[in-house]
């Protein structure tokens, strides 16, 4: 038996190592090693919650990062970058053999792939066993952007048959764009509301915190806030004994709640996060000041900001048809390539009722249009 | 001028005599396919041995091309009919020319020590097993074959050593594959030849290898060929190749007998950790339920095939929760179950309905709740609490103690829980950043320890069942990284591992972990010894103890199945897991899919041809919403199979495989085959016509097999059936009927449904007529047997099912009559077309006893509940009341009436040869039959529709 003494660089590059990662071009813990780390922890300990699935990384890594709090928000921010890009499932009132077991859950995908219009493949799930469920000639031409997995096609190649082969699910891109019915903002929240009025009396409840749609829309955190003298209805968080805070809709009489809807409703098909973003975007185009995206002309594209979260059915759109960058002064950007940028913005401008930003450039948009 | 057959049988024997001669020593076995001929040569030998056939020349003299011709054959066989596609290739082929290849074969093997078929599957098929086996590994498994190993990858690359014997086993008991490849994986001696030529383990000198090396070749080109094998062998080769690089076969390739079964489990198989892990959920309000997480027995399984089938088989029982779990649980991806009652301390936590001696000597020592009374557990950020088994606590952590004793005095640490557990109490622990001496005392009484001041984690790869404490698991391909930190003056660590030579390493600052990377294990449990050597300093802290541990539980990985979703949030159940194709399609097998609510899933069936070709693919109705319970399932599909396209294609399936698509969570794929009995019924669909064929591979000799058929218009009236013919094929008449043929041991009866009756919808069912009951050609007994067989057989063709049932029906309505009257039928006849009625309740009472004692059937009628307890006890209640009322006073003969009353479709396998004496009886005793019939129709009534609800039998279970 050999014990061998590691400095904790050593660690990290011996993890890129075993994770089949490239070596790291500026920092050894980047988001593609947080995210085949956490891939692997969900490989072991999936059916779980975030919280176990964030505290086994926090643990695993302590005293290799210098920031042990900015740590734990980084692996925070990738589990959700991992369940938007189909690695992970977060699923609620999952129907078990324990009727008591009821709850929300992160579950690992089985593996699978959702082919882009590029021709390239976007390789999703987790395996227990495995840090990669490919054999080698195909493994080794995985390349990783960011948290996201991608095959490029070889010309005349049948990339997807020969995934099929080996026994990869394909998620056609009518599953994986999957999204909520069409409706107005109105439509929405009268639907909603109609729904959070027809509820018993809450009462007072300790710990909320809401989104205050009175906040400027272009910063997101600073749009949170403990329950004042607010009065109406608002997207917000409430505390609970163990695990995460759950997403709610709720009326305010005076800063106190008065009626309350859990997020997200029963049968609805995304996270509590996603319905409540999506409400929270409704509420903002009510008030007359819709959330904005910015869009900027790159080289190779165009690039949009966004200034508070997308649900995740609109993430999956803009990873398959782009890609995500790294964020300046917002709090997530992707690059589209030009031809499908107008498309994307229209659905955003639709689907999330988003404005475009002042000052955004016009290239991207009229790209298509001579 | 092609070489004449003499020239080729000298050849040929010439070979083969110096491959004996070569490979004597070897003990290795010789093939008919290592014959070592080019295609050319093969076809001029087969053409010239037809030519020889058609001329009536004697065949003997060229036994030996003979049997290279008929391994040909066999290796090109595709799993269905071996004799089919032979007399096809071979014109003038007889049948009686069959019983002449074994003798061949037979010779084959004493001249050239060539290897002999056995397993049950050669022993059903006593020719054809020979020129299958011969053909070392026939084309339609090699796909198989290339899969399992492809899965088998990492395993293989670990095994301690290469003996042939072990591979096979290895690859026996992994085999989540087709009936017919376990069946050929059964011979794990030569498929374990087989796995360590692929892949290229070194070979011998010449002679001394275990597959002659242009035969090898050939099947490598071959797999090579076949879809995706070629890269799941390149890559199963790239991954065991360091392992075969410069090592040497193990054991001498001596042939040898398998050691038995018995003697294998109590010294060669290894004793994996099967320790469950038992942990706590918060259910709100202070209450915490047990939860136990079974570790996956997949690895178990793998060490041997029957282990595994029993695994796959076997219902098992967790100690404390209620209910049985289903056969495979052990298996799936999800093994959690409640506690509602705290492990019996004596019993292992698991226990399955049947003994298997190896799995309860492991159960016995390996699974087991960790020593009481108090057991501890962390709580994390989410509310579950993980066990510590080492009953360790850490300052500023909070935890749950479980105890089998009272609970312990009031202290500031302590406050009031609940368990939803019978036989345990709770209380919550939460442990302040500072611990007085008094407090240590506090918990040493309650048996646990504060932690000690050295730290220990899995660093960077996070832990795999890692309790926070000292347990984790780890997998022979990974190298584990540990960190450890002090808080405290420590000069240097001492390590070791299973007490082996120590290792110093250089401890850093209080507060600064140091990593340390240890070499790859070996499976099994490692202990990490951990000493701090001190500094003067550290005298302060005396109650560290002097050295920690750290427990290393080794395994191989388990591979990635394709089509079984683990941890997904889709849980899909089948029972039983391995049905039948014709059990499936019978809608006998119960499904459910369980999983987050407002999800859908839809569900393919793809119905196979044993080439591969598709001839069915369409979705089984509309997606379905989650949960799906068994009964959604079961009407969604019943209606599927009554689809006239769906009915017919199912006559040339031979596989099914029902895809269970979850979109994202993703997609889970059941295969069901088509039984190959050695005697079976074929069918065809011959431009709209079905014609239905006997295939006969038991290889017995004598006359040939007894076939019969009963229409379904006169179901009882037997028609016999020309063995010639039925080789031929018979075109089954509409409306169809009853195939039935039998060879000694072995049977098959298929029914088989075809065109219409009449116009309009009441072609669409049967008219059955059953008159023959009671006469001279048809004993009481022998329409017993005969519904037996309609309801044993398989079904076939458009409406099968609903006319089969017909027919049961009519039997059973026309039994019933000749024995209990017209009067009776009358009677009950009225009552199930209007079972509410006060006249037909009424009537039936006046039947039983012909209007004599009505008292009996007027306490039949009040107290027919009885019938649906238990069987004994309601079966003395009826002979009480016989006898009571003077209708019968023989106890046996009352039940014989209840249990005939109720399933006289299978009276027939309870009494066997004392039917048609019981019957007599019964006979001349009607009127206890009648009483048994009134308390069947009226339990069958209470028990709502079912397909038996036409002929009103109960579901009595007896």
């Amino acid at each position: 038996m050999v014990i061998t003494e590691l400095r904790p660089d050593d660690v990290l590059a011996d993890c890129r190592r075993a994770l089949h990662l490239p070596a790291a071009a500026r920092t050894l813990m980047d988001d593609g090693l947080l995210a085949a780390l956490l891939r692997r922890s969900a490989g072991m300990r999936c059916p779980c919650s975030r919280a176990v699935l964030r505290a086994s990384l926090v643990e695993s890594l302590q005293g290799l990062s210098q920031d042990a709090k900015q740590l734990a928000e980084r692996i925070e921010e990738i589990i959700d970058a991992l369940i938007v890009a189909g690695d992970l499932l977060e699923l609620s009132d999952v129907v078990t053999d324990d009727p008591g077991a009821k709850g929300t859950w992160v579950y690992a995908a089985p593996p699978g792939f959702v082919a882009r219009p590029s021709g390239s493949i976007f390789l999703i799930g987790v395996v227990p066993d495995q840090d990669t469920f490919l054999p080698e000639g195909l493994a080794s031409r995985v390349t990783h952007e960011g948290f996201t997995r991608l095959i490029a096609r070889q010309p005349g190649e049948d990339l997807a048959a020969e995934l099929h082969e080996q026994g990869l699910q394909e998620l056609s891109e009518h599953v994986w764009l999957r999204c909520p019915k069409p409706e107005s903002a109105q439509e929405m929240l009268a639907a909603l509301e109609y729904r959070l009025a027809s509820q018993p009396p809450s009462g007072a409840i300790g710990g909320l915190q809401i989104l205050d749609s009175a906040q400027p829309v272009t910063y997101y955190r600073g749009r949170w806030t403990t329950p004042k003298r607010h009065s109406g209805n608002f997207v917000a968080r409430r505390p609970q004994e163990f695990g995460a805070s759950l997403w709610c809709f709720v009326t305010l009489q005076d800063g106190v709640a008065t009626r309350l809807l859990d997020l997200p409703l029963k049968k609805f098909r995304w996270r509590g996060s996603d319905a409540a973003w999506h409400v929270q975007m409704a509420l903002d185009r009510r008030f007359g000041h819709p959330q904005l995206y910015r869009r900027r002309a790159a080289d190779d594209g165009v690039r949009l900001d966004f200034f508070s979260p997308l649900p995740l059915w609109a993430q999956r759109r803009l990873i398959i048809f782009g890609r995500p960058v790294p964020p300046e002064k917002c709090l997530m950007s992707y690059l589209l390539p030009s031809g499908e940028a107008k498309v994307e913005e229209r659905f955003l401008q639709d689907r999330l009722w988003l404005s475009v930003a002042d000052g955004s450039s016009e290239r991207g948009a009229h790209a298509n249009n001579p | 001028m092609p070489t004449p057959l003499d020239k080729w049988q000298e050849r040929l024997e010439r070979h083969f005599e110096s491959l004996a001669r070569k490979r004597s020593s070897s003990g290795f076995p010789i093939f008919a396919l290592e014959h070592g001929l080019e295609q050319g040569e093969l076809d001029e030998i087969a053409s010239q041995l037809r030519s020889r056939l058609r001329a009536g020349l004697q065949l003997s003299p060229h036994w030996l091309s003979w049997v290279v011709y008929a391994t040909e054959r066999g290796y090109a066989y595709t799993g269905d009919e071996y004799w089919h596609s032979f007399e096809e290739s071979t014109p003038a082929w007889d049948f009686s020319d069959r019983d002449r290849i074994k003798p061949w074969f037979k010779k084959f093997q004493k001249a050239y020590n060539g290897v002999e078929p056995s397993g049950p599957w050669a022993e059903h098929r006593r020719i054809i097993a020979w020129p299958i086996t011969h053909a070392v590994l026939p084309r339609y498994l090699q796909r198989e074959f290339a899969r399992a190993l492809y899965d088998l990858r990492f395993r293989l690359a670990t095994l301690a050593g290469l003996e042939p014997a072990r591979i096979g086993r290895l690859l026996a008991a992994n085999a989540y594959a087709t009936t017919r490849f376990q069946e050929f994986l059964q011979q794990e001696e030569l498929t374990g030849r087989i796995v360590l030529a692929l892949l290229g383990a070194p070979s011998g000198d010449e002679g001394r290898e275990p597959i002659y090396r242009k035969t090898l070749n050939r099947i490598v080109v071959d797999l090579e060929k076949v879809r995706s094998a070629r890269g799941w062998l390149k890559e199963t080769q790239r991954i065991v190749s360091d392992r075969f690089k410069g090592i040497g076969r193990g054991n001498a390739p001596v042939q040898r007998p398998a050691p038995d079964i018995r003697e294998r489990h109590a010294e060669q198989l290894p004793r994996p950790e099967v320790r469950p892990n038992l942990l706590l959920r918060y259910s709100g309000d202070s209450n915490w339920t047990v939860v136990i997480d079974m570790p996956d027995f997949r690895g178990v399984a793998a060490l041997d095939g029957e282990v595994a089938s029993f695994l796959r088989r076997t219902r098992c029982r967790l100690n404390g929760a209620p209910g049985r779990k289903p056969a495979g649980w052990l298996l799936s991806g999800s093994r959690k179950s409640v506690l509602r009652t705290w492990p019996d301390q004596a019993k292992p936590l698991l226990e399955f309905e049947q003994p298997n001696a190896y799995l309860t000597h492991l159960l016995e020592s390996e699974c087991r709740l960790s020593a009481g009374p108090v057991w501890l557990f962390r709580i994390g950020a989410d509310g579950t609490a993980f066990e510590i088994a080492g009953h360790i606590v850490r300052p500023g952590s909070n935890y749950v103690v479980v105890t089998a004793g009272d609970l312990p005095e009031r202290h500031a640490f302590a406050s009031a829980c609940t368990i939803d557990c019978v036989g345990v109490k709770a209380f919550k622990l939460a442990i302040p950043a500072a611990v007085g001496a008094e407090d240590t005392r506090w918990l040493h009484k309650l048996g646990l320890q504060i932690a000690r001041t050295i730290r220990v984690w899995p660093a960077g790869m996070p832990g795999r069942n890692w309790d926070g404490e000292g347990r984790s698991e780890w997998l022979t391909t990974e190298q584990p990284i540990l960190a450890l930190m002090h808080d405290h003056p420590v000069e240097a660590y001492e390590l070791s591992i299973d007490r082996g030579g120590e290792q110093v390493i250089k401890a850093g600052n209080p507060g600064r972990p140091i990593y340390l990377k240890l070499s790859r294990l070996s499976v099994g449990t490692h202990l990490l010894t951990i000493k701090a050597r001190r500094t003067g300093a550290l005298g302060e802290i005396a109650s560290a103890p002097p050295e920690g541990h750290l427990q290393l539980s080794v395994r191989e990985p388990q591979p990635w199945l394709p089509g079984v979703v683990s941890h997904a949030g889709m849980l899909v159940r089948l029972d039983p897991p391995d049905a039948s194709l014709d059990m499936f399609w019978q809608n006998k097998v119960v499904l459910s899919v369980l999983g987050p609510q407002g999800r859908s899933v839809s569900f393919v069936l793809h119905l196979e041809s044993r080439d591969g070709s598709e001839i069915l693919s369409e979705n089984v109705g509309a997606p379905m919403e989650l949960p799906i319970t068994p009964e959604a399932w079961s009407k969604q599909f019943g209606q599927f199979v009554k689809r006239e396209r769906v009915a017919w294609s199912l006559l040339e399936a031979a596989v099914g495989r029902l895809v269970i698509n979850g979109e994202t969570l993703g997609e889970t794929s059941f295969r069901f085959e088509h039984e190959v009995p050695p005697l079976r019924w074929v069918l065809r669909n011959e431009h709209g016509n079905i014609v239905v064929r006997l295939v006969d591979e038991t290889g017995q000799e004598g006359e040939g097999p007894e076939s019969s058929f009963y229409d379904m218009q006169r179901p009882l009236r037997r028609g016999l059936c020309a063995p010639d013919a039925c080789r031929a094929g018979l075109t089954v008449q509409r409306p169809g009927g009853l195939f039935f043929a039998r060879r000694g041991q072995h049977s098959d009866m298929v029914v088989v449904s075809t065109g219409l009756t009449a116009g309009g919808l009441q072609g669409l069912g049967v008219s059955p007529i059953c008159d023959e009951i009671g006469t001279v050609a048809l004993t009481l007994a022998e329409p017993c047997r005969i519904l037996a067989l309609w309801r044993k057989a398989r079904l076939a063709g458009f409406l099968a099912d609903s006319r089969c049932q017909q027919v049961r029906n009519s039997i059973v309505i026309a039994i019933f009559e000749r024995i209990c009257g017209t009067n009776w039928a009358s009677a009950e006849s009225e009552y199930r077309r209007n079972p509410g009625s006060a006249n037909a309740n009424e009537n039936l009472k006046r039947c039983v006893v012909d209007g004599r004692a009505p008292g009996f059937a007027v306490v039949l009628h009040r107290d027919h509940g009885k019938m649906n307890g238990n069987f004994g006890q309601a079966s003395a209640w009826y002979a009480e009341l016989a006898r009571r009322y003077k209708v019968c006073t023989d106890p046996g003969l009352c039940t014989f009436a209840l249990k005939f009353a109720s399933a006289p479709d299978r009276i027939e396998d309870s009494y066997g040869a004392n039917l048609h004496r019981m019957l007599g009886q019964l006979a001349a005793a009607p009127a206890i039959l009648r009483g048994a019939r009134l308390l069947a129709a009226l339990c069958a009534q209470e028990q709502g529709p079912s397909i038996t609800g036409a002929s009103l039998l109960p579901r009595w279970r007896w």
